[in-house]
C-alpha cells in the first residue's frame, strides 16, 4: 500500500471551504520575512493606519487607509530606501460636544509608518494622490536596478 | 480512497470559482444627541457611486463597494489592509424618525445622521413661582 503525504494544511482547507471563509489571506501573513516588522512603524505614533503594498518590475505601489483626512495633514517624506507617512488625525470636537457616546471604534491621533524599500526609488518621480479617505503612492524603481533579461546566445 | 485524498487539492478547487464579493464591518463611532442620532462610518476608498445605504422595517444597511488590488498586474509585498468592502446594519427604534435621515459622504467617511422623533426630545419644564 502506498504511503501518500497528507498535507498539513489541507484539513484547514477544508474547514474554510466549508465555512466560506478565505483562508487564503491568513496566508500571506506568514510570509512576511521577519527582518521587516521591527521597522514597519508599527508602533510608533498612538495608532498605525492599515498599509499595502505592491510592486511590479517598474515602481511599488502603496495604499493607506487614511479616513476623513486631508492631503495637508499628512507628511510623506522619502529616500532612496525609506519612505516614511506621519500625521495626525483629530476629531471634531462637534461630534463630541453634547453627545452621549454609544460606540466609539474609530482611531484618532498621531501615527508615524516608517516602509522599507529593498530596491532603491527615483525619489525625484514619486507620485502621491488622495482620494475618498485612500492615500496612494506610487515609487517608480531606479531604472539601472530593474531587472534585465540576458539574451543567451548560442554559438 | 487514499489515492483519491492524495491526489486532490482542494485550494484547486476554490480558484476556479468566481471570485466572491467579500464585505466588513467598517470601524464605527455612534453618537447620540438631544435632537438625534449620528452614526460615523470609516469606509475608505469608498466613493458615492459606490455606496448603498437603504431603510427597511426598521432596519437600516450600509453597503459600500471599493475596487481591490489588480493582482494579475503587480504581486504583494506587504499587505495589512482588508481588500473588500464595507457592510454594515442598524435597527433603528421608534424613537427615531427614518423619514428625516440624512448622509454624507467626506474623504472616506460617511456620516448619517437620523433624527428623533418630535414627542422623545428632552424638554425643558419652566417653573412657575405662586
Amino acid at each position: 500500500m502506498a504511503i501518500s503525504r497528507i498535507d498539513p494544511f489541507d484539513i484547514l482547507d477544508r474547514i474554510s471551504e466549508m465555512f466560506d471563509f478565505d483562508y487564503e489571506d491568513f496566508d500571506r501573513i506568514f510570509e512576511l520575512p521577519e527582518r521587516f516588522i521591527s521597522t514597519w512603524g508599527l508602533y510608533e505614533g498612538e495608532w498605525s493606519p492599515a498599509l499595502d503594498m505592491y510592486e511590479d518590475d517598474d515602481a511599488y505601489f502603496v495604499k493607506i487607509d487614511l479616513p476623513g483626512m486631508e492631503p495637508e495633514e499628512i507628511d510623506i517624506q522619502v529616500t532612496e530606501d525609506v519612505l516614511t507617512i506621519k500625521g495626525e488625525r483629530k476629531q471634531p470636537d462637534e461630534e463630541t460636544e453634547k453627545a452621549r457616546c454609544q460606540r466609539d471604534e474609530r482611531y484618532y491621533g498621531t501615527f508615524h509608518r516608517t516602509v522599507p524599500l529593498n530596491i532603491p526609488v527615483d525619489t525625484e518621480n514619486v507620485d502621491a494622490k488622495m482620494k475618498d479617505g485612500i492615500l496612494y503612492i506610487t515609487l517608480p524603481k531606479k531604472a539601472e536596478v530593474k531587472p534585465k533579461k540576458i539574451d543567451i546566445k548560442v554559438s | 480512497m487514499a489515492k483519491e485524498v492524495a491526489t486532490r487539492k482542494p485550494t484547486e478547487v476554490a480558484k476556479t470559482e468566481e471570485k466572491r464579493e467579500r464585505f466588513r464591518r467598517p470601524r464605527t463611532s455612534i453618537y447620540e444627541y438631544d435632537d438625534c442620532v449620528k452614526i460615523f462610518l470609516d469606509i475608505p476608498g469608498v466613493s458615492k457611486e459606490n455606496l448603498e445605504i437603504n431603510y427597511n422595517r426598521g432596519e437600516l444597511t450600509i453597503v459600500g463597494r471599493r475596487e481591490s488590488w489588480d493582482e494579475t498586474k503587480m504581486k504583494p509585498v506587504y499587505v495589512e489592509r482588508f481588500d473588500g468592502g464595507f457592510r454594515h446594519s442598524f435597527t433603528l427604534d421608534e424613537t427615531l424618525d427614518p423619514e428625516k435621515i440624512e448622509a454624507e459622504l467626506n474623504n472616506g467617511v460617511l456620516t448619517i445622521i437620523i433624527p428623533k422623533k418630535e414627542a422623545v426630545k428632552p424638554k425643558k419644564i419652566e417653573i412657575k413661582t405662586a
